[in-house]
């Protein structure tokens, strides 16, 4: 995936640890530090979401999406707060934001909620991803390993594109399983195990997806 | 049964027994008076008769003269006697001879002459009868006449007597139901108008019972009852004003809490993401490394300092202080030599000036007071301002007054009340920048009330701020017995105290007072004897 973010916050270590996140999930980013100057910025820029901080001097998030809203500003909001309070959230989702994250969030969580919402709302744009001779054609369920055609269950489909979505990050087993199998799944850790040895034995990855210890798995690419 | 019933019925029942058993008796006196008035005529009236026959039949032996009358004339003189009472209706009269009736008067002694017996009694005989709906006195006699003995009785119609007594009797029932009835009635009114603010009490409980603190009693009059109702409202009022404070309590607690978890979430946010980013990313160069890792260090150290900032709180508000002479001077002159690195890397001045030579305080707290305030004045000072500390000698009090003034952005007079305030930031990005977290006032707010000194704060915009602790004039010693009483008593302290407590720490005051009163006390160290030349000082750096 790819897109243009504006990160709104405060404080100046989180602002560089978001971007340096996102870089890590292959966005590009801006950064504001308040909410009148990022009201300024979404006016001139162009952005495919704003990640926005929810305490912020004088102009705080709600207001700062108020207006957004009231100069018909359509982009994508996902909230960033520390407040871990239903209200808040409640109130935030009303007004329009896709998401909601609470600090502290690890890094893939952040870039899967931002995934999960670029998605949704660029609505027909999956289209296809590639890795290194595998063409990955999301909306036809299609597979192509140079050119031939590999016939995937839909789990190891699902898996794979999440890795390559995420190509160069180290994904704990946890985080895959609930990608691609769902908070609510009650499975064993031991289920992505079996799923990413097929897909090494399928798709000739065994030196790209990597094997980290006491983490989980990487697919590296030859860069 | 309810009271009111019990005293309702219990008054009724009392009342009607009395009326009546009072007014029975005096009606039974009065009949019994009557009857006896009623013998008392009818027993002269008998008389009467016996004496006329005798003289009638004296006078008839006289103008027959003979000793003794024959029978036949003799009852014919008494016969014409007895005949004259027919004119008096009320009054019969009967003769009779050895049980025989000769000769009755009026229809009723006829009647009455039934009644034989009575004329076997010897001399008077007195009775009262009754035949059908009449009521009699009767009297019987024995009678010489003409040298032989007869009976003569006499029946008196005391019906009208009865019949009065009856009417009476009726009347008085009459009477007391009627008196019953209104009794009742008053009573009822009565209970009602005592027993109403007892129900109005009973129901202002109960709704202040059910958590409707602002509910009072209505007070009227000076009864018993009234009394009661303002003793309730004087408990309401306490009950309300602890549960309020205790909600404020609670409240600034929440507030505080929230205030912290905040302050720990911002840089724990950075240190998990970058973390994050160091453990999952591949291939991290070694510039990316070192900003992240040193981003996590110094954040770590931002925590590490709210962590001690917050254990001091703790600490000032469940310590009492170890109050000592402190030379100021010298004092001073040693902060002076600490703080000058410090001041030179910020480009600043720092002059100090002493008119006051000793304060009474714990040398420790000072020191974190002192350190606190300058921290506050470097951070708002731009380079080449001066920054000064002053230690002068209050005339009003004769107290020692420390006064840090900087000549920095100044602060908006409606933040100054909140400055005290844990985690208020005057510049959230500024203070985050030099590490603080919006304590270090608190602090001092704290240490101040430990010493029982004041706090005051005076700035406009642009125009620098002037921070000044008030000290009272107290030896070592009675530093001590005031720092005790400040336990016993956490409301009599002098500071400022109008805003929020730091709770969290507060609370805990309390608790802890009497486990501090046990501690050993610290000996006070004696007053200076060394005179101090009350000169002024002032110098730069």
């Amino acid at each position: 995936m790819s897109g243009h973010i504006l990160i709104v916050e405060d404080d100046e270590n989180i602002a560089r640890m978001v971007e340096a996140t996102l870089e890590l999930g292959g966005y590009t980013s801006e950064v504001s530090a308040d909410g009148s100057s990022a009201l300024a910025l979404i006016q001139q820029r162009e952005y495919d979401l704003v990640l926005l901080d929810v305490m912020l001097p004088q102009l705080d998030g709600f207001d700062v999406l108020a207006e957004m809203t009231h100069r018909q500003r359509q982009i994508p909001v996902i909230f960033l707060t520390a407040v871990d309070e239903v209200s808040k959230k409640v109130r935030g989702l009303r007004m329009g934001a896709e998401d909601y994250i609470v600090k502290p969030f690890e890094a893939v969580e952040l870039l899967a909620r931002i995934d999960v919402v670029l998605r949704r709302t660029q609505r027909g744009a999956a289209g296809s991803v590639c890795f290194d001779g595998i063409c990955v054609d999301i909306d036809a369920h299609q597979v192509l390993h140079n050119g031939q055609l590999v016939q995937l269950t839909p789990k190891e489909f699902d898996l794979l594109v999440f890795f390559i979505q995420n190509t160069d990050i180290a994904l704990t087993r946890e985080r895959l399983l609930s990608a691609v199998w769902g908070h609510h799944f009650l499975g064993e850790t031991r289920t992505v195990d079996t799923h990413v040895q097929q897909l090494r034995k399928k798709l000739a990855l065994a030196e790209a997806l990597v094997t980290i210890p006491r983490l989980g798995y990487r697919l590296e690419g030859s860069g | 049964m309810k009271l009111w019933q019990k005293i309702f019925l219990l008054t009724l029942a009392l009342v009607i027994v009395v009326v009546n058993a009072t007014s029975l008796l005096l009606l039974s006196n009065n009949h019994h008076l009557a009857i006896e008035r009623d013998r008392q005529d009818a027993l002269s009236r008998h008389n009467y008769i016996v004496v006329e026959l005798q003289n009638a039949i004296i006078y008839q032996q006289l103008v027959d003269r003979v000793i003794s009358l024959d029978e036949g004339e003799a009852l014919a003189v008494a016969r014409e006697v007895l005949n004259r009472q027919r004119a008096d209706s009320s009054l019969g009269v009967a003769l009779f001879s050895d049980g025989q009736l000769l000769h009755a008067v009026n229809q009723t002694a006829k009647r009455q002459s039934d009644e034989r017996t009575l004329l076997n009694e010897p001399a008077y005989t007195a009775r009262i009868t009754n035949t059908d709906d009449a009521t009699y006195l009767l009297i019987v006699s024995t009678v010489q006449l003409n040298g032989r003995p007869y009976q003569l009785l006499s029946s008196l119609d005391i019906t009208s007597t009865y019949h009065l007594f009856a009417a009476n009797l009726d009347m008085v029932r009459f009477i007391g139901t009627l008196s019953a009835l209104l009794v009742a009635g008053i009573l009822l009114l009565l209970m009602r108008g005592l027993l109403g603010p007892l129900r109005d009490l009973s129901t202002t409980t109960r709704h202040i019972a059910l958590g409707e603190l602002g509910r009072r009693a209505a007070v009227k009059g000076h009864d018993e009852v009234s009394e009661v109702a303002r003793n309730l409202n004087i408990m309401a009022e306490s009950i309300e004003r602890n549960v309020t404070q205790l909600e404020g309590l609670a409240e600034s607690r929440r507030v505080f809490i929230g205030n912290l978890a905040h302050e720990m979430k911002t840089p724990l946010t950075s240190i998990l993401g970058f973390a994050d980013i160091l453990r999952i990313k591949r291939g991290v160069s070694d510039a990316q490394r070192q900003e992240f890792a040193s981003v996590i260090v110094s954040e770590t150290r931002h925590l590490q300092g709210l962590s001690s900032k917050l254990m001091q709180l703790l600490t000032i508000s469940n310590f009492r202080p170890s109050l000592q002479d402190i030379e100021l001077e010298e004092y001073i002159a040693q902060l002076k030599l600490a703080l000058t690195p410090l001041f030179e890397r910020s480009g600043l001045r720092f002059a100090t000036q002493v008119d006051s030579p000793r304060l009474v305080a714990d040398p420790e707290l000072l020191a974190s007071l002192l350190n606190n305030l300058l921290d506050n004045a470097i951070k708002a000072s731009p380079p080449g301002t001066t920054i000064t500390l002053r230690a002068t000698r209050d005339t009003a009090s004769d107290g020692c007054v420390l006064t840090v003034t900087d000549q920095g952005a100044g602060i908006p007079p409606e933040q100054i009340p909140l400055l005290t305030e844990p985690f208020y930031m005057l510049d959230k990005a500024r203070t985050r920048r030099h590490g603080g977290a919006g304590l270090g006032l608190a602090l001092c707010a704290e240490i101040v009330r430990a010493h029982n000194a004041t706090l005051q704060i005076e700035s406009a915009v642009d125009a620098g701020a002037s921070v000044s602790v008030s000290f009272l004039p107290t030896s070592a010693e009675e530093g001590h017995e005031q720092a005790e009483e400040r336990f016993d008593d956490s409301d009599t302290t002098t500071s400022r105290e109008d805003g929020p407590q730091p709770t969290g720490a507060r609370a805990v005051t309390n608790v802890q007072a009497s486990d501090i009163a046990d501690r050993p006390r610290l000996p006070g160290i004696p007053p200076a004897v060394s005179s101090v030349t009350l000169g002024r000082e002032e110098s730069h750096v």
